[in-house]
């Protein structure tokens, strides 16, 4: 009998946690747009930062994922950058980081682990609640390769994924979505 | 003197005629037109139902003459929508012919070219060596053999369209008369009525109906299509393709219909459920057709494998898949939990999305195929009786190892390696299937687990127990519902079994850990795990790729008895975006 009791407690606990703030699509979009003007911002520093280290003609994209799933879906912003940097990734990253050093960027020790092809390096970053993750050489994805003369920048929020009612699709904010462009 | 011979030149081959926009649109008014005529028909047999405020004669014959009026015209509004779906096949048909005559014109193009090249330099050819010579007839003797290919081409082009040419004719003329489009059978292609009778029952099991289908010629199984899309679009057994084909057809349809019921006001409740189900199908589809893996530019393309949008009480039932499920290498199957519907198919195809980008982006080069599954009544909600007991999951179980029985069939020279991928109580339901209903797959993952039904230990599955893949997020309220110290399966009436990551049911358990993970247990972690560039997302596209034993492992929870069940994931530091462990794709 004390075990039947502790099932509906359980279920009772699901129903109270599930039932509880459900958002709004104007909440949604403002808690989003928020994440929006910090990646935003971010993305068009590290675009400085880019240039700075020498390494030119970067382009930027944002875009809106899906995130979470079902009962309760949301979706989330980020950012990426793609500059091509020629053979050499070794020095174009190492020429990053010392800019990502002296604008208040932190490695962290994500990759201590990780085994790392010291000629396309890689590395992750985080700066306020922003995590940057810099990865050189590109992929290869189903036999062809993708980027290998490029280095990539990845830029998401911490707790990124917004909360949004049910009906309401990542497609319903690509408004939001953009090529961020360098600062004038 | 040595003669070369030169093959003859190819005549051009004729553009098919007509525009298939502007079929579809004939397709659309056609199917207006049907929906008028039912809902009119609908209203007599609505008018002929005896209403006590008007009794007598004339109330009588007023009764009588309605009903008749509804039995006359309901027959002819099926004619109508079977016509107006039959010329939507004519024009998906078309549009892959001219597509296929712009590739058919343009290797003719290359072979006058390569023709003219050898032409000249015969004529070019003056003293020349022995070599010279025998590579001249071997050039020569390629282009014959070129042009006796595309000859053979040619002649299968030509007589497709002169098929789809005939079946559109045979369409219109099949239900041009009064008595024709009152008939049950009005509009139908005679090829379609024959063939239909050879249709086995899915009580025969999908081989046959795979073996059935296979011994269709083309036409005929176009026909089929127009003629009994509801028949195809749920046949186990029969390629994606043509489920694909069939449920497309059903799903506009159904829009047209519905829509247009709701522009007049006079849908009904059951039928707004069914415009909403059709709509999320219709989202579903469109993200599934229009999904670009980002960063490259390869696109998979989608597939309506299962629509009924009135089953299980207006619930519905879909399935939607990402890639090609008739030839992919890797296929998996997605099996959704609690609280999931048709109208929540957008989600899932998202996530089915995710799936493919990480099985290619860390896959060893094969090709993939992800399919979002709901075909079996998920309990409604947490205090859904049904939740806390598994008779949803027993069934479901069973109808989705006859899923898998059916994609198995409808490729069996062609095997794929399967995965089973069931979250939260989609978990239990894939545990009953691989249990009791020997679930065809190769490997099945368990994701967010509120237990593992049946099953009490990995090696109960029909995929062996190294084939048995288990995530859980150390913070997920859902997976403390399964088995773990004093909540106990044997102690409760209901529960849903074994919690799938503990030592006892001894499966192999993968990190699923997420960046973004509370404090304390909660229901967002047990969503997260098809979030992009997550531990979680990184495993399963590992095990559908078909390296199971390539994931990146996670300690099992034990249960001491002295205290409650412990998770060793719970004090690790999660990681994202990490080559190895999380990273799922390339960035935006």
């Amino acid at each position: 009998m004390r075990a039947r009791w502790k099932a509906v407690a359980i279920v009772g606990l699901f129903t109270f946690l599930l039932g509880g703030c459900a958002p709004t699509p104007e909440g949604a979009r403002a808690d989003l747009e928020k994440k929006v003007a910090t990646i935003d911002a971010t993305t068009q520093d590290l675009l400085d930062a880019l240039r700075e280290a020498g390494l030119k003609d970067a382009t930027a994209r944002s875009v809106v994922d899906a995130c979470e799933g079902m009962p309760d879906p949301g979706v989330m912003y980020r950012a990426g950058i793609e500059v091509k940097v020629g053979d050499d990734l070794a020095a174009a990253y190492a020429a990053l980081v010392d800019r990502l050093d002296a604008t208040g960027w932190d490695d962290t020790d994500a990759y201590d682990d990780v085994k790392v092809d010291p000629a396309a390096p890689a590395g992750q970053f985080t700066r306020d609640d922003v995590r940057l993750d810099v990865k050189t050489g590109g992929a290869k994805i189903g036999g062809e390769q993708y980027g290998s003369d490029e280095m990539q920048l990845g830029l998401t929020m911490s707790q990124s994924c917004v909360r949004v009612p049910v009906g309401v699709y990542a497609s319903d904010f690509q408004d939001l979505e953009k090529d961020i462009l360098p600062r004038e | 003197m040595t003669t070369i011979e030169v093959p003859a030149a190819i005549d051009p081959v004729d553009r098919p005629e007509g525009s298939p926009a502007d079929a579809e649109s004939l397709a659309g008014t056609l199917l207006s037109n049907a929906a008028r005529i039912s809902e009119f028909a609908d209203e007599a047999a609505a008018l002929a139902a005896p209403n006590y405020l008007w009794l007598g004669e004339a109330a009588s014959a007023y009764s009588e003459h309605a009903a008749a009026f509804a039995k006359k015209h309901e027959p002819m509004a099926a004619t109508l929508k079977r016509v107006a779906r039959g010329v939507d096949v004519f024009a998906e048909q078309l549009r892959t012919l001219k597509s296929d005559h712009t590739d058919l014109t343009g290797d003719i193009s290359t072979y006058h070219r390569d023709r003219n090249d050898l032409i000249a330099d015969v004529n070019a050819a003056d003293d020349v060596t022995e070599a010279e010579i025998a590579a001249l007839q071997e050039r020569a003797r390629g282009l014959t053999t070129q042009r006796g290919g595309l000859i053979s081409e040619i002649s299968s082009f030509t007589q497709r369209v002169t098929a789809n040419e005939d079946f559109l004719v045979q369409l219109f003329t099949g239900a041009d008369t009064t008595v024709e489009a009152r008939r049950a059978d009005g509009g139908i292609d005679p090829l379609a009525l024959s063939a239909i009778g050879g249709m086995p029952s899915a009580a025969d099991g999908p081989e046959k109906m795979a073996e059935w289908w296979a011994g269709l010629s083309e036409a005929e199984q176009e026909a089929l299509i127009a003629a009994y899309p509801e028949r195809l679009g749920s046949a186990d057994g029969l390629p994606a393709r043509a489920r694909d084909d069939a449920n497309r057809l059903l799903l506009d349809s159904d829009l047209t219909e519905l829509r247009m019921k709701e522009k007049e006001g006079t849908l009904t409740s059951d039928e707004r459920q069914r415009l909403e189900n059709a709509e999320a199908a219709e989202e579903a589809l469109k993200l599934a057709d229009d999904y670009v893996v980002p960063g490259t530019d390869e696109k998979p393309g989608g597939s309506l494998w299962l629509y009924d949008p009135a089953a299980f009480d207006g619930d519905g039932r879909v399935a939607i898949g990402v890639g090609d499920l008739d030839t992919a290498d890797d296929v998996s199957i997605q099996i959704p939990g609690i609280r999931t519907e048709m109208t929540d198919a957008p989600y899932y195809t998202d996530q089915a999305a995710n799936l493919y980008e990480s099985a290619r982006y860390n896959g060893d080069g094969s090709s993939v195929a992800t399919l979002f599954w709901l075909g079996y009544d998920a309990p409604t909600d947490w205090y859904d009786p049904a939740t806390i007991t598994e008779g949803r999951a027993a069934d479901g179980g069973e109808r989705l190892a006859t899923a898998v029985d059916g994609l198995r069939a409808s490729r069996a020279d062609d095997p794929a390696h399967m995965t089973a991928i069931g979250h939260s109580y989609g978990s239990t339901t894939t545990s009953y299937a691989a249990t009791e209903h020997d679930l065809a797959v190769d490997d099945v993952a368990l994701i967010g687990s509120p237990g593992a039904g049946p099953a009490d230990h990995a090696s109960d599955f029909s995929v062996g127990e190294d084939h048995v893949y288990v995530g859980r997020n150390s913070r997920d309220l859902v997976a403390f519902m399964g088995d773990e110290g004093w909540a106990r399966k044997d102690w409760i009436e209901g529960g849903l079994g074994v919690d799938p990551s503990s030592r006892d049911f001894d499966g192999q358990r993968f990190e699923a850990e997420s960046t973004e993970r509370g404090t304390f247990r909660n229901t967002d972690d047990h969503q997260r795990y098809f979030d992009r560039d997550s531990e979680s997302l990184y495993n399963l596209g590992r095990i559908v790729d078909g390296h199971g034993d390539d994931t990146v492992g996670a300690e099992q929870t034990y249960d001491p008895w002295w205290r409650a069940a412990v998770d060793p994931e719970k004090s690790r530091t999660p990681t994202g975006d990490l080559p190895g462990r999380s990273d799922t794709g390339l960035n935006p």
